[in-house]
């Protein structure tokens, strides 16, 4: 198996504070892989890192094969991610948003709109192309800020909480669509709180707690291993049953509205 | 209604504002250095004791080098260095001292008119012109009362000692404009003020504030995120409030033109390219101020901060001249100032880009040191 992200050693401090603390993990070209974790366990800062948003503080981390601080453009060039924003302009349609992330990747022309086209198609959303995103119910803004991450046909794709507040039926499609995508051969790193979800789509799952991945198998091992039923029982067992602060998980955005410089 | 509940409400909201502004160290910052900051310039720059504008450089044309025009002269000179209101220094011609005044090194020009000296020896009235600088209508009308008032002692002078009689009508003073036939305008001084003020301000807050919301938005990230340059991300949003700022400054432009009779007697195109450096300067300025704060309401704080001193220390409303000299050279670094200088220097008096060249050089070099410092201060501020 080749390797499509390696992660060694890496580590992430806001304040002294480990955020992520040396990390090893490594997810297999191909392959669907599922990071599950407590609220301020570190998954967003590990997917912030592996998608070049955020620099570490210790430690390698390659992804496609290329380093994500010497290399960062080269990693953006094989990566999608969606994150847990929806990352769009209310003012624009949907076809707008996407020329505009289009060209941000040096599509143009006829290619990019025939790619467009073929997106929009692929999330049901074609006769909705010209209505500005600000109008959509969340569930077709998610299907626009998914495909936007798929404009560039990435190898490598980034889902944070992608089926986070949306209905059983944007669940469902989300879902399909994220199966659909790795059966085609494409890399995807899932993060979610629904063990479910968790379960159903993901080859392997890491659990993360305290910015350590503290065990990482196929689901089924895990719970071999742990001697449960249930993916959630695996997590449980796991992380303990005490209630988290989301300290950790939230510290990027607290120092950005303390004002933290 | 309940009266105590809604109280208790309102202080509830109150009370939850304030303990955020007690926990962010910028916003705190701000709220503490503005008043100082704001009453330090206006107690400066309005002394108790009345404000003097002192050591305005004045250029002397001797069209007649006879021996009462010299004596004249000499006596002015004397008297201007003693009390300190004006320094004078020689022209050989009126060429010369001109372009002083567009530079901006002179603030007026005196001519001995020729024939001065047969004039006066003949009992008659010497003829001097005073040419003001009409840029700045406080400037120039203090030179012309300085000038008058050394005149009018130097007249008395010249009668007490028996050679002319002792009337101020021995020596008659002309006054005009740099440009012919322009008056000295008080909102001619102050619309290239307002302009570049509110092109270059707006687009270092306008950009200050599109990167915060696109940071909050999460759509930064999207750009962030494809293999793009971040001078591209940067330099993309600099251009669009560019353009913004400078179609508020053609909207600002027209009107002052047609509701003011505001005029333009220089190139247009020259002041557009002032206004586009500036512009470049304080996007950089901004990109910084925005990396620093990290979000919005932190960064319209410390922007309003940094917008204040510039407002009132960069000549826009009240002359540099009649700041204290400490203040003055806060003055000469800002940007504004110099983009203030150049603008009026354009629109007034016509002048041409030869005279402007130090301005648009230091504009230059703002704009290229703050762009260049912004985009590294913005990746690390983004990815920290």
């Amino acid at each position: 198996m080749i390797a499509d992200i390696e992660v060694k050693g890496l580590a992430k401090y806001f304040n002294g504070f480990p955020a992520l603390n040396h990390i090893d993990m490594t997810v297999y070209k191909g392959e669907l892989f599922g990071l599950l974790g407590p609220n301020g366990a570190g998954k967003t800062t590990l997917l912030r890192v592996l998608t070049t948003l955020l620099r570490p503080s210790e430690g390698q981390a390659t992804v496609g094969g290329y380093d994500v601080v010497k290399e960062a453009s080269k990693v953006r060039t094989v990566i999608g991610a969606v994150s847990d924003k929806l990352i769009m302009y209310n003012l624009l349609s949907a076809r707008e948003n996407l020329r505009f992330f289009g060209r941000l990747y040096g599509l143009n022309g006829d290619l990019l709109e025939k790619r467009i086209d073929e997106l929009l198609g692929l999330v049901e959303l074609s006769s909705w192309q010209d209505k500005l995103v600000g109008t959509f119910s969340t569930g077709m803004r998610q299907r626009v800020n998914i495909v936007r991450a798929l404009l560039q046909n990435p190898s490598i794709l980034f889902l944070d909480e992608p089926t986070l507040g949306l209905d059983p039926q944007s669940q469902r499609f989300v879902k399909d669509l994220a199966k659909d995508l790795n059966q085609r051969g494409m890399t995807i790193v899932l993060t979610t709180h629904d063990m479910k979800e968790a379960d159903e789509l993901s080859q392997r799952i890491g659990i993360i707690d305290k910015g350590k991945i503290i065990a990482c198998d196929t689901s089924s091992n895990l719970k071999k291993q742990h001697g449960v039923e249930t993916l959630e029982e695996v997590f449980l067992s796991s992380t303990g049953r005490g209630l988290r602060d989301s300290a950790n998980e939230k510290i990027t955005t607290m120092r950005r509205w303390r004002g933290f410089a | 209604m309940d009266i105590t509940r809604e109280l208790f409400n309102i202080l509830t909201i109150a009370g939850k504002d304030l303990r955020e502004l007690k926990r962010s160290r910028i916003r705190l910052f701000t709220l503490i250095a503005m008043p100082l900051l704001m009453i330090m310039i206006f107690g400066y720059m309005f002394p108790s004791g009345g404000t003097t504008l002192n050591h305005l450089s004045v250029g002397i044309v001797q069209l007649d080098h006879g021996d009462e025009a010299n004596a004249v002269t000499g006596k002015m000179i004397q008297m201007a260095t003693a009390s300190g209101t004006l320094d004078f220094s020689s022209f050989a011609d009126i060429g010369e001292a001109k372009e002083a005044l567009i530079e901006g090194r002179l603030k007026g020009i005196l001519i001995v008119e020729p024939g001065f000296s047969d004039q006066i020896a003949l009992g008659g009235r010497g003829s001097m012109r005073l040419i003001v600088d009409q840029t700045s209508p406080t400037v120039s009308m203090a030179v012309s009362s300085s000038i008058t008032a050394i005149l009018s002692e130097v007249s008395a002078q010249i009668a007490n000692q028996g050679s002319q009689n002792p009337t101020m009508g021995a020596i008659s003073l002309e006054t005009e404009s740099m440009v012919p036939g322009a008056t000295s305008n008080t909102f001619e001084f102050m619309a290239p003020g307002f302009l570049a003020m509110s092109v270059m301000l707006g687009g270092m807050s306008g950009l200050a504030s599109a990167i915060s919301r696109e940071r909050e938005l999460g759509t930064l990230d999207g750009m962030m995120m494809s293999p793009i340059s971040r001078y591209s991300v940067i330099l993309g949003k600099a251009v669009s409030q560019t353009v913004r700022g400078l179609l508020q400054g053609l909207i600002m432009l027209g009107t002052t033109m047609i509701l003011f009779g505001v005029r333009i007697y220089g190139n247009p195109i020259l002041m557009l390219l002032i206004l586009l450096l500036g512009v470049l300067g304080f996007v950089g300025i901004g990109i910084i101020a925005t990396a620093v704060a990290g979000e919005q309401e932190s960064a319209t704080m410390i922007l309003a901060m940094l917008q204040i001193p510039m407002m009132f220390l960069s000549g826009v409303m009240y002359p540099i001249e009649q700041l204290p000299w400490w203040m003055q050279m806060i003055s000469k670094a800002i940007p504004l100032t110099y983009a203030i200088t150049a603008l009026r220097k354009v629109m007034v008096l016509g002048a041409p880009l030869a005279a402007i060249t130090g301005e648009l050089s230091i504009l230059v070099i703002i704009a290229a040191v703050t762009i260049t410092l912004a985009i590294p201060i913005f990746e690390w501020s983004t990815t920290k």
